[in-house]
């Protein structure tokens, strides 16, 4: 059986099961860097997949006020986000959620010139160099936190500092990683 | 790049960047060593859309209106080349009522459980990527059900043997000089691989198989043997990653060839195996038979 490239050959199979198809395959390209954002924006897991699901529902529900021309993902997070902030004034306090001013450049952050489909791939194929690419103790206490799963206090024993050097520590390799994985990909798109 | 601007950009408040990078950067760092958890969410999420819109007694067709409606049935054509699922709605959509689609998925349901045995296979490995596919990696590749493989590179010092299972990953150099790596995680096998500049989108039959079973639809031929498939999602302006698998007269993998292209050529890849009729001692599998018992053993 072979794929046909027009969708008007799906007619026969039944044109009401293409705009499901299609929107599942939106989901499954644009899903992961929607978890990304929701990861990044609400530190719940459980509170993470409720939004991700709601933001799918409410996706599906307003299809027909999607511009085709624009970025299905941006539209995408712009329903996450504007679940995130009717949450946090719904909760009436700070709560788990990120402010405001954060979720913003956390939007900016995920957006991307060109293809979305793959750029968490490639954003996380720089990562791994950037990563190798670390001092000895900076990738120690990445391995320690992200691979062997150690935080707060136990990570900081484990590093042989205080709770708030630990802290501080890993905010800097955090920051000097993403510099690195900007630069790789810029210099992979040739900017 | 847009993030890149964004981050540049003038106006913003530092802290609230800074803060948005350590938190993006985070979610980025929790996922170095594999997606299945989106994966996994993603498909959850989907089972209950599927709910909620049978549930409410939705005509299947009644997202389609406001879409024709607004923007014509060109409109719905130019949305799926945006999302570069063409080819892969028209799959989807023939296989949801297509008879061929369950033996396809059976044919793959099988291979996949027969690589899962713990039966020891023997096969021939080629990636090649970038421009004109230049960069190439030839190796033999041993698995042993899930997770455990070993890889066999011929260097010029001699053969180079990289391995592993769910617990630890090892990496015997060609250069007897050389210390035998031992890696406490499996999830560490593409770090050990990119320092001995083997670049691998798969190291064992079970994650390729299960990657087609998960992300592609796929066609099997009249005789029951040839399996070729397209992947579902592939992203704008990509062409869609294609595979194109052969199984033996047991149901088993016997050859696949997988193939991406990208955007740009220097991103295209393909990766083929082929099966080899060899007896595979078990031991291949043990870092140990494959150095002397006196070489430097390092764990990282």
């Amino acid at each position: 059986m072979q794929p046909d490239p027009e969708p008007e050959a799906t007619a026969d199979a039944g044109p009401d099961t293409v705009p499901h198809a299609l929107f599942e395959a939106l989901v499954r390209e644009h899903g992961p860097r929607l978890r990304v954002f929701l990861g990044a924006a609400v530190r719940d897991p459980l509170i993470q997949d409720e939004l991700f699901q709601e933001a799918l529902l409410v996706a599906w529900r307003r299809i027909g006020d999607f511009d085709p021309e624009r970025s299905f993902g941006h539209w995408l997070r712009g329903i996450a986000r504007n679940l995130i902030l009717a949450r946090r004034r719904a909760d009436g306090r700070r709560g788990p959620l990120v402010a405001p001013d954060v979720l913003e450049e956390l939007g900016a952050l995920c957006e991307v010139d060109g293809p979305e489909g793959e750029r968490l791939g490639e954003e996380l194929d720089a990562l791994r160099v950037c990563l190798d690419h670390l001092p000895d103790d900076a990738r120690s206490a990445v391995r320690l936190h992200y691979t062997d799963g150690h935080r707060g206090p136990e990570l900081a024993e484990r590093l042989g500092r205080s709770v708030e050097a630990t802290k501080k520590l890993m905010q800097r390799v955090r920051a000097r990683l993403f510099d690195c994985m900007t630069m790789r990909l810029e210099a992979r798109e040739g900017i | 790049m847009g993030r890149h601007d964004e981050v540049d950009r003038s106006g913003a408040p530092d802290t609230a960047r800074a803060e948005a990078i350590e938190r993006y950067t985070d979610q980025l760092l929790e996922r170095t060593a594999g997606d299945e958890r989106d994966r996994d969410a993603v498909e959850r999420a989907l089972r209950a859309w599927r709910r909620e819109r049978d549930g409410s007694g939705e005509s299947e067709s009644a997202p389609v209106l406001p879409l024709a409606r607004r923007f014509g049935r060109s409109a719905l054509v130019r949305l799926a080349s945006a999302a570069g699922v063409l080819l892969a709605v028209a799959v989807a959509a023939l296989f949801l009522i297509g008879p061929g689609a369950p033996t396809a998925d059976a044919a793959l349901a099988g291979a996949l459980e027969r690589a899962r045995a713990a039966t020891p296979r023997m096969y021939e490995l080629l990636f090649e990527r970038g421009l004109g596919f230049t960069r190439a990696v030839e190796a033999d590749l041993y698995v042993s059900g899930e997770q455990t493989f070993a890889l066999a590179l011929e260097k010029p010092a001699g053969t180079a043997w990289i391995g592993g299972d769910r617990a630890q990953v090892w990496v015997v150099p060609a250069n007897p000089q050389l210390p035998v790596v031992l890696g406490d995680r499996a999830r560490r096998t593409q770090q050990l691989l990119a320092e001995n500049d083997v670049e691998l989108p798969y190291v064992d039959v079970v994650s390729a198989l299960e990657a087609l079973s998960v992300d592609y639809d796929a066609a099997l031929s009249a005789d029951g043997l040839v399996l070729s498939g397209t992947k579902r999602a592939t992203a704008p302006e990509h062409k869609a990653d294609t595979f194109r698998l052969v199984l033996d007269e047991d149901g088993a993998l016997a050859s696949l060839e997988l193939e991406r292209r990208g955007r740009i050529a220097l991103g295209d890849w393909r990766f083929e195996l082929q099966a080899r009729d060899t007896e595979v001692d078990g031991s291949v599998f043990d870092h140990a038979s494959h150095h002397r018992a006196d070489r430097r053993v390092i764990e990282r």
